[in-house]
């Protein structure tokens, strides 16, 4: 898919559909992202001890009203919107890129994680999807987490300054097509950096108008956000 | 030839008389498989043997030897001294006796014969017949396991009992939840394992049955947080199960943007949310409004999956107790902060008039 906005407007990408709006990782969140208008949508993948892979967070996130792999491919193929695979889990990696070929949308999808090894396992697959190396690796969730924002705040500022010069290097590591990263380590000389080796730079998660001003400005790609509704309502804030 | 008829006649009326002595040895075999009297080694000895279609003297029939005195068979059954005759009645009627389990106050009883299976009788009073006096003859036995399963598969459908979930309903404005039951397995393997030896050792003494216990998933103490929102009377109350935790004053819609009925659940919980403008006549010129003072929202959302309704806090708190909003239930900021964190995402909530 078109992974760089190039002199276009900001690719709009719905977490998990529309999380902020319906139950995540389900295709009514789906739809209530395609309400508010995206581009496309991210979504998480899952490996179950036996049967196909499923749309959640993990396995024991798994949402009430479940959908496989397939089911939320299908869905997309026949709407005008791109998918986003979120990789977690780190086996059965060739099913997610065969999935893609036969739903038809390795033209509109992309597949990230942080896992260097998984990429590279889709990447190989012949299907030729496109990647992207997400960055940093939230594991516990802790940007969520109560209390830990200003320390956050003061890691991500320390980020920020380093990230653009590890840019090159991270780009020659993953061999991804894209850079999936923390929005608040974004800086303009990272998206810079990235464009420069032809790679686009998508940033999640935003769920704040005044942020994803700031990202467009600096020309990010995409952004990755639980609330479609920031993408209308940007237009709306004062300057 | 007339010495050769003799003859012949001869053997055929000691044949009749053997198959005679058979059947009176027989007999006794068919009371003892009834399995329904409880006395084990005292029946008397059969009647002489004497035959009724006698037309020539019985010089031939075996006097029946008496079993080596102290003699016992399967362990317990004394059967020195006896006729042979009457120790197979004897060891029948000691083989017969039924099987019973138990469940709980329940005992059922249950004959070898109904089982499947039966003990090789003949054979043993046989030994019985040679071995030193005092000496044991095991009472061999034949336990096929397809008859005891099929048994033990009728005591399944008399004591398994499904799990029965609770279930939540409303009446009269108050949650309902009906009464759970737990389920129980018969462990049949088990069963089928004990009868088998019972049978095979000669032991009658009650076997207990075991079952599994199948808790039912959702129970009256499990089923956790329900929220009930009187539209009318604009309370909020949350509920565990039945019982009522706490009541809060809402706002809830005005009458051209009616809340509406029904039952619903939690879908989404957002701390410090963005308000935005939804597609609606009295939001058309409104901005977004970020989080903190002054955000319609407040500090919480709670979506339910009504489109764009929820429970929310509100900046405005002299609306509580009004039926003044765009649809969705309006909280006191800090009754807000403590609903969020009591409920999750698929607690159930009613909305009622």
């Amino acid at each position: 898919m078109k992974l760089l906005r190039g002199d276009g407007p900001l690719i709009r990408v719905g977490h998990r559909g529309a999380a902020m709006l319906a139950p995540e990782n389900t295709l009514r969140s789906f739809d209530a992202a395609l309400a508010h208008g995206v581009d496309a949508i991210e979504f998480d993948v899952v490996a179950p001890a036996d049967g196909p892979l499923l749309l959640g967070h993990s396995l024991a996130e798994l949402p009430e009203q479940r959908a496989t792999l397939d089911e939320a491919l299908e869905f997309l193929a026949g709407r005008d919107v791109a998918a986003h695979v979120d990789l977690k889990l780190t086996t059965r990696l060739d099913e997610v890129a065969s999935a893609l070929e036969r739903h038809g949308l390795i033209g509109r999808a992309v597949v990230s994680s942080f896992h260097r090894r998984s990429l590279q396992a889709v990447a190989g697959h012949p299907a030729r999807v496109p990647i992207g190396f997400t960055y940093p690796e939230d594991r516990y969730g802790v940007s969520n987490r109560r209390g830990m924002k200003p320390a956050i705040r003061l890691g991500t500022l320390a980020l920020r300054q380093a990230l653009a010069a590890r840019i090159p290097a991270m780009i020659a590591r993953a061999g991804a097509d894209a850079l999936m990263l923390q929005h608040a380590v974004v800086s303009r000389a990272t998206v810079v950096r990235a464009h420069a080796a032809g790679v686009a730079v998508w940033a999640w998660t935003v769920d704040d108008p005044a942020e994803l001003r700031r990202l467009d400005a600096i020309g990010v790609d995409a952004v990755i956000s639980n609330d479609p509704r920031i993408f209308s309502a940007v237009a709306t804030l004062p300057p | 030839m007339s010495r050769g008829l003799s003859f012949a006649l001869l053997l055929a009326c000691s044949a009749a008389g053997l198959i005679a002595a058979a059947l009176l040895v027989g007999t006794p075999s068919a009371g003892a498989q009834e399995g329904t009297t409880t006395g084990t080694t005292t029946s008397p000895p059969p009647p002489p043997t004497t035959t009724t279609t006698t037309t020539a003297p019985p010089p031939t029939i075996p006097r029946p030897t008496t079993i080596p005195a102290g003699v016992t068979i399967a362990g317990d059954l004394l059967v020195g001294g006896l006729s042979p005759a009457a120790a197979t009645a004897a060891v029948k009627q000691f083989f017969a006796e039924p099987v019973s389990v138990k469940l709980g106050t329940v005992t059922l009883r249950v004959t070898p014969k109904q089982l499947g299976a039966a003990a090789y009788v003949g054979e043993a009073v046989k030994r019985a017949r040679i071995v030193a006096p005092g000496a044991n003859v095991p009472l061999k036995v034949a336990a096929p396991k397809p008859g005891i399963a099929r048994y033990v598969r009728t005591l399944a459908r008399r004591f398994d009992r499904t799990p029965v979930e609770s279930e939540l309903s409303l009446r009269n404005s108050k949650p309902v939840v009906t009464k759970e039951r737990v389920g129980r397995r018969l462990r049949q393997s088990t069963a089928v394992r004990d009868i088998f030896r019972s049978l095979k050792t000669h032991t009658r003494a009650p076997i207990a049955l075991h079952t599994d216990k199948l808790v039912p998933q959702s129970t009256r103490a499990t089923i956790g947080d329900v929220i009930v929102i009187g539209r009318g009377a604009n309370r909020l109350s949350l509920y565990d199960g039945m019982k009522l935790r706490r009541t809060f004053g809402v706002a809830t819609g005005a009458s051209r943007y009616p809340t509406p009925l029904g039952k619903f659940e939690i879908i989404v919980k957002w701390r410090n949310p963005w308000w935005y403008p939804p597609q609606s006549d009295w939001a058309k010129d409104a901005k977004p409004i970020p989080p903190g003072p002054g955000n319609p929202l407040g500090t919480r959302w709670m979506g339910i999956s009504s489109p764009s309704v929820g429970i929310h806090g509100t900046p405005d708190p002299a609306s509580i107790g009004y039926s003044v909003s765009h649809g969705c239930i309006r909280m006191l900021i800090p009754d807000a902060e403590w609903l969020f964190n009591q409920v999750d995402i698929g607690t159930p909530v009613y909305i009622v008039q």
